[in-house]
């Protein structure tokens, strides 16, 4: 069973521009969706040394990239079983997956992107990548300091969401646990109830477009399940934007599904690292025979819950 | 004290508190820079606590720890692996925000 990955929003720049060659013909389509050269922007942002791409930029270039990566894969005659991406990456995954256009995808990013941006304006904030500690110790952490767990990205790695001095308050916290906290160049506090004055525009977008059922199963990074009908994969994008993605959860799932072989689309190796390392630790725990692994216990506990 | 001299007291003393955010590691010693290995490196964008080791400076075979005296982000790393350092020379910005 094979697992083809997208990242989300957090490339550097300078991978994005390589991930758009000015030879490939998605590059002309998304200029002209998007009204204006989207491999010219990206490489002027990209000439700062260790430059990140604005949100509004980001979110188009990223998902042109995995798009463009997704063919020439497909070119080649890969095959893949299953589709899942980060939080921007599920729209990548879904496109990959047939349940809407290149066209109509770009449109809904690049409306998404901006929404984002400008919700970030009226709810400042950020986010901040938690290592080394488990999930229930960052959750505290999270409620002590007021953030919101946005991102279960892998064993020992989730994203904290919210307020510039509650992350540094969190920072503090996670340091005096033995974990290490490192500040994401993102231009608000993503996948949080703060990013409500967004909403309209997804929705609006994301009405305007046609989605069909996935050929591919796409897993939801809400329910880190499988996309099914239509509407409900409207209505869990928009969530999505204001809620945790449940990225390790939904690898662990497939994991389940018998998915062992993955491969990250890109741009970078960002979402293939999560797999990485959530796979090693559920082969580790299969192989003592359950004794010593949070990975499935963490999952098991919020299945119990839900 | 006459009123005047109080006036410019005050402007000395104003002028001693700052409020801007950013902040300066320097080279404890001279010496050539070393960062720390992988395992313990501190990577941009990561927090700091006052006294955190962030890399080591070596003159000869003695190495002197590069200490950050300041609470918040490390935003940059101002010198290259192996490059030589003055005493007092800015190492890392720090954003204590």
């Amino acid at each position: 069973m094979r697992l083809g990955l997208f990242p989300g929003q957090g490339i550097p720049a300078k991978a994005a521009f390589e991930a758009l060659p000015a030879s490939d013909p998605l590059i002309q389509t998304a200029g002209e969706v998007l009204g204006y050269d989207l491999r010219q922007k990206v490489g002027i942002a990209s000439r700062r040394a260790k430059a990140t791409l604005p949100t509004s930029l980001a979110q188009p270039a990223i998902f042109t990239a995995g798009v463009i990566a997704w063919r020439a894969a497909q070119s080649n005659g890969q095959t893949f079983d299953w589709l899942a991406g980060h939080s921007l990456g599920e729209y990548t995954a879904l496109v990959a997956g047939d349940a809407m256009s290149f066209e109509e995808g770009l449109l809904a990013v690049a409306a998404r992107g901006e929404a984002m941006n400008d919700a970030s304006r009226v709810t400042p904030g950020g986010m901040v990548a938690i290592l080394g500690l488990s999930f229930d110790t960052a959750q505290e952490i999270a409620d002590r300091a007021g953030l919101v767990l946005a991102n279960d990205n892998a064993p020992g790695q989730v994203v904290l969401s919210g307020a510039e001095d509650s992350l540094a308050d969190a920072a503090g916290l996670v340091r005096s646990e033995g974990g290490r906290a490192v500040l994401l160049e993102v231009s608000g506090p993503f996948h949080t109830p703060a990013l409500e004055p967004a909403v309209p525009a997804l929705t609006e977008v994301l009405e305007s477009i046609e989605i069909r059922t996935p050929r591919i199963p796409v897993i939801s990074n809400v329910t880190a399940r499988p996309h099914n009908d239509p509407g409900e994969i409207r209505s869990l994008l928009v969530e999505q934007m204001l809620s945790r993605v449940r990225f390790r959860e939904s690898l662990v799932w497939l994991w389940q599904q018998g998915a062992r072989e993955y491969l990250d689309l890109g741009p970078g190796l960002v979402a293939a690292g999560l797999a990485k390392r959530t796979f090693n630790e559920l082969e580790t725990h299969a192989e003592d025979g359950g004794r010593d692994s949070t990975v499935l216990d963490e999952t098991n506990k919020e299945a119990a819950s839900a | 004290m006459p009123e005047a001299t109080a006036a410019v007291t005050d402007t000395f003393a104003a002028s001693e508190v700052t409020s801007i955010s950013e902040r300066l590691v320097v080279a404890p010693c001279g010496g050539r820079f070393v960062p720390l290995p992988p395992e313990v490196f501190t990577t941009e964008g990561e927090w700091v606590e006052p006294g955190q080791v962030l890399a080591e400076v070596q003159q000869g075979t003695e190495r002197t720890p590069v200490r950050s005296p300041f609470r918040g982000w490390m935003m940059g790393t101002l010198a290259l692996a192996g490059q030589p350092v003055r005493e007092g020379e800015a190492l890392f910005w720090i954003w204590s925000s």
